[in-house]
């Protein structure tokens, strides 16, 4: 774990989980930017200053950017909220940067949330594949259903999680959800975000909601609208760190 | 050989048989005059245009640019000649650093730089040339503006000692790609011959600042062509990575700029491709002639974000499957979740799973 030293975007201090070595860097973070601020709209990229990683530079890889937007339509409060993702990488070995978006200025608090992994190249020859495990999920009361191309692999340090909706029963579908992930490591906890729906009202981008891990349980308190409507479903992609004891 | 001649003969100027004499900043200086050897290659046509093009533009810029480029200049020295440092002036200078400029891509900059500030050397570990490849590997990272620019001889006999007069521009200026600086088709392209297995390839690299045009100290190698199994030994190791590949002609590709490298030292592979949409929504693919090794054969999951012209920014998760079949080989992305958009831009890391 540690604590971010500065930021270019008027961002407070943020937090990252992490785990670290010398071919890659996992982290797993949520903070929330205000779009319309002096800083956010003079920096022509997103530079957050941390102490030293273990890498000094990175592949490109994709962060969720989420912005809330509630709409009062036939008298009814409607969760339209919707994000994208944003290129990240390592830029040096005290700076992570994230894209700015020209799409996001203007757009009040924005929320971001990490959960990647930031690969490094020319390690050497591809090593032995890694054994997935099918994702499948336990309810008491069954109404929330995983597509069974769902999976997740497990490392040591972090687990990836590669997640699609598969359908949600009616009654539930604007109710908080809960499920346990089967044989998922309980040491791993973080927010996610689960990208996609149809949002008719901001079509530019994917509907997006934040869920969260922890314990093995998924959890979301709420969604956009017509989440659980069309297809593709949204999915969630995510590694996520374990805390274990070194 | 240039000559300071003697009080009779200052204020001569142009050619003359043999001889070419001309004034600088006060002394008369005879040189040998110099002929071409052959016919202007389509390179060197391109190269003196640039230099004509540049010379040419010096005249259009306004007094104050002309006077910033003199003032620059005045802090700069050229080569030593017969042991005195020359000035240089600014319309030298002007036309010094716009080439270097423009050869690297670059438009001709008008305005001088603030500052020249200084250019690192270049540090590596190794270069190899084999019948099959030319590559420098551990190039020591340097951030933006500063590209790498390498020049490369011919195959020369090894009895050669010193033959980097015969070096020619084989990069203007390239970004190392993790350490490896890969010009295996430019030197091909450029030299237009392989070198032979015993002769020797000349080398020379320095980094260029592609803001200000200044070059670095320039670093001197000589490799001998040796075959690809020597170079295994010594340790040249080939790396996964596959961008620019043959395209196999009997389908249509649907994935362009694409670079898949499996080079992470982990079970993940990197992609960054644009899927232009195939004929069924939500698949794309490439359609190669080159055979996939084993090893990086088999799926993995990635997200990809649409880029079309009204701007949207949809989401998609894709898996990419690298495939091997008789006819062609493959590299097939489907989307699998979140919303269709095309063409999009799949990027980012995959974990290769069994």
């Amino acid at each position: 774990m540690f604590i971010s030293t500065s930021n270019n975007f008027g961002a407070g201090q943020i937090q990252f989980k992490d785990y670290q070595c010398d071919k890659y860097v996992i982290l797993n973070s949520k903070f929330t930017v205000d779009t319309s601020s002096a800083a956010y709209l003079a920096a022509s990229r997103m530079e957050i200053k941390v102490p030293d990683l273990s890498i000094g530079r990175s592949v490109e890889v994709p962060v969720a950017i989420l912005f809330t937007d509630r709409r009062t339509i036939n008298g009814e409060t409607v969760n339209c909220d919707g994000g994208t993702v944003l290129k990240s990488k390592v830029a040096d070995k005290n700076t992570i940067v994230i894209e700015r978006h020209p799409l996001f200025n203007n757009k009040g608090v924005v929320t971001i949330i990490i959960s990647a992994m930031y690969a490094t190249l020319n390690n050497g020859n591809p090593p032995q594949k890694m054994q997935r495990t099918m994702l499948q999920t336990h309810q008491d009361d069954p109404y929330l259903y995983m597509s069974d191309l769902s999976y997740f692999v497990t490392d040591e340090h972090w687990v990836f999680l590669c997640m699609t909706l598969q359908n949600c029963t009616r009654n539930y579908d604007k109710l908080p959800w809960e499920t346990t992930l089967v044989n998922f490591p309980t040491d791993a906890a973080a927010d996610v975000a689960f990208i996609g729906g149809v949002n008719a009202y901001n079509p530019q981008v994917s509907g997006m909601s934040e869920a969260h891990i922890e314990g093995g349980v998924f959890t979301m308190q709420e969604r956009m609208y017509n989440f659980c409507e069309g297809y593709p479903k949204p999915f969630v992609f995510a590694f996520l760190v374990r805390d274990t004891q070194e | 050989m240039i000559v300071r001649p003697s009080i009779a003969f200052s204020g001569f100027s142009g050619s003359a048989k043999d001889v070419t004499a001309r004034h600088v900043h006060g002394r008369s200086i005879l040189s040998c005059r110099t002929w071409p050897t052959g016919m202007a290659t389509p390179v060197q046509l391109v190269r003196r245009a640039s230099l004509r093009q540049i010379s040419k533009s010096f005249q259009t810029l306004t007094a104050e640019q002309m006077a910033a480029w003199n003032t620059l200049a005045k802090g700069v020295k050229s080569k030593t000649i017969l042991g005195e440092a020359a000035e240089i002036s600014g319309l030298n200078l002007y036309i010094k650093l716009n080439y270097n400029r423009v050869m690297a891509g670059y438009s001709i900059m008008a305005d001088a730089p603030a500052a020249l500030r200084a250019v690192p050397n270049v540090v590596y570990e190794a270069a190899w040339v084999t019948p099959t490849a030319v590559i420098i590997k551990g190039v020591e990272h340097e951030e933006l503006p500063f590209k790498l620019v390498v020049r490369m001889s011919g195959g020369q006999s090894n009895g050669v000692s010193k033959g980097w007069s015969k070096t020619v521009i084989i990069s203007p200026g390239m970004e190392e790609d993790w350490g490896d600086a890969d010009v295996t088709k430019l030197y091909f392209s450029t030299i237009g011959v392989q070198p032979a297995l015993g002769e020797k390839v000349f080398l020379e690299m320095y980094w260029l600042n592609t803001n200000t045009g200044v070059t670095g100290f320039t670093i001197q190698d000589a490799i001998t062509c040796i075959t690809d199994e020597e170079a295994a030994i010594e340790g040249l190791t080939v790396r996964f990575k596959f961008n620019e590949m043959d395209l196999y002609e009997g389908k249509t590709s649907s994935v362009t700029d694409y670079d898949l490298d499996f080079s992470t030292g982990i079970s993940a592979a990197y992609i960054d491709a644009v899927c232009i949409a195939g004929a069924t929504e939500g698949y794309s693919s490439l359609y190669l002639n080159t055979e996939f090794p084993e090893q990086v054969r088999g799926p993995f999951y990635c997200v990809a974000r649409s880029t079309d012209a009204n701007g949207n920014l949809k989401v998609q998760l894709c898996i990419v499957e690298v495939k091997h079949s008789k006819k062609y080989d493959q590299i097939a992305i489907s989307t699998m979740g979140g919303n269709y958009g095309h063409p999009s831009h799949v990027f980012g890391v995959g974990i290769r799973y069994e």
